[in-house]
């Protein structure tokens, strides 16, 4: 199974670029694709970190193998759906609090011969979505996929953020990236 | 009427007074309004930073404002009280205004987090607490959030004890939501017991320690008395201490 992530936002920026080489992590370099990677700069930095695209997902691949993750889906992902799929395919977005619809609007409308899932009732990390994905992929359900919402990050003994999103929890700890926490610790 | 329509609709009006408020008096330092009935009509207390400017030249500002209270909200014969904040950091609708002003100029949001709960605990409060939420860097929505001491947040002393202020910061990159929660230091929350004896005590020592007659203390300007400190304070110091140890506004 190959993971898809459609580049959506209009500028890459260092968060969005921890969470791309850390979902390139979680499933390996030659199973993620980066696609609607437009600007030359952009594209020759994420090059070095995974494989990249300069077209979108819908006309790299047939819609009909693709199955796209959108929070606003009606129905969850099952390992069901993904027989006979080549391609999952999550939006690039740095989510708002409460969700906007972005994927909506600028990838499921995209591909509306995909069937579209959700991955529960929480917005995901795209690095999460991906990990949640793969454990779906291998056969597990969603509700065998613990998440934790939410995650406080101790700054200072005065000062701490707080991101509201849903981390899956691997062995009892959310899944998040060392490189992220050191990145949110400084800015 | 049914009940419930009329609790909605007395909250609706009480909202919009303190949104109309908000933006009327926002140069005036504005921190919260206090309406009541009493038998001559209703009072209305503004607590504001700079009164002279709710009051106006001759009080026309004020007259101004009475008349919009009574034609556009249906006060009832209003009679507006202008009360001054003395000291506008325990404030938190000021300071979370303060605060948004800061992120709009362009302060970094640490540096300007940093800033305001210093003010707020070197005015003496009890405790504090600060978020700011939104895409502070452009990026995800994040909620920073500073705080130290001691602060209620959650049952009755939260609602009735602390001051809440929330305030909007439109900087360029996107708008982000300011929350200010303020414990003042002169609270006396319902588990703070003191027996009868050891209040008439501390009632008896300045007693036995004020000066003669004509060493009487002197008079602050606003009419109070002022008298050397009561035993019992530094003993709510030492739990203040222990308070902030216990890391309750860490929850």
């Amino acid at each position: 199974m190959l993971f898809v992530i459609e580049h959506l936002e209009p500028k890459l920026s260092e968060w969005l670029c921890i969470e791309y080489s850390h979902a390139a992590q979680i499933v390996g370099q030659k199973r993620l694709l980066i696609t609607n990677v437009e600007k030359e700069d952009e594209f020759r930095k994420l090059a070095k970190i995974v494989r990249v695209e300069r077209k979108r997902a819908c006309e790299i691949f047939s819609q009909r193998e693709l199955i796209v993750l959108d929070p606003r889906a009606r129905r969850g992902l099952s390992p069901h759906d993904l027989r006979g799929k080549r391609a999952i395919v999550i939006g690039g977005i740095l989510g708002d609090e409460p969700p906007l619809g972005r994927t909506r609007e600028l990838l499921t409308e995209t591909l509306p011969k995909a069937p579209a899932k959700n991955l529960g009732k929480k917005q995901l990390s795209i690095d999460g979505a991906i990990y949640v994905a793969k454990q779906v992929s291998e056969g597990k359900s969603l509700e065998d996929v613990p998440l934790q919402h939410g995650l406080e990050i101790q700054i200072s003994r005065t000062h701490s953020t707080f991101l509201p999103y849903a981390y899956p929890l691997v062995r009892g700890k959310p899944l998040i990236s060392s490189k992220l926490v050191a990145y949110i610790k400084h800015h | 009427m049914p009940v419930e329509r009329e609790i909605i609709k007395r909250g609706m009006k009480r909202a919009g007074l303190e949104k109309f408020l908000e933006k009327e008096l926002e140069r005036a330092g504005y921190g919260g309004v206090d309406v009541k009935r009493v038998p001559m009509g209703t009072r209305v207390a503004l607590y504001v930073e700079r009164p002279g400017i709710v009051i106006g030249r001759k009080g026309k500002s004020i007259k101004d404002l009475t008349d919009t209270l009574a034609r556009e909200y249906r006060i009832e014969n209003p009679q507006v009280e202008v009360v001054e904040i003395k000291t506008p950091e325990l404030s938190a609708p000021i300071m979370a205004k303060r605060l948004a002003l800061m992120l709009e100029r362009g302060i970094n949001f640490r540096r300007a987090g940093y800033i305001i709960l210093r003010r707020i605990m070197n005015a003496g409060a009890r405790g504090v607490e600060i978020v700011i939420s939104g895409k502070i860097t452009g990026e995800r929505h994040r909620s920073q959030r500073f705080y130290a001491g001691y602060l209620k947040k959650a049952g009755e002393p939260a609602l009735r004890l602390v001051s809440y202020g929330y305030a909007v910061a439109k900087p360029k990159p996107g708008v982000l939501g300011v929350k200010v929660r303020v414990m003042p230091p002169d609270v006396r929350l319902p588990d703070e017991i003191r027996l009868k004896e050891e209040e008439k005590k501390a009632e008896a020592k300045p007693a036995e320690a004020a000066p003669p007659a004509e060493m009487a203390p002197a008079e602050a300007p606003g009419g109070e008395q002022i008298t050397a400190p009561e035993e019992p304070e530094i003993v709510e110091s030492k739990e203040l201490r222990e308070g902030e140890e216990s890391g309750d506004t860490q929850g």
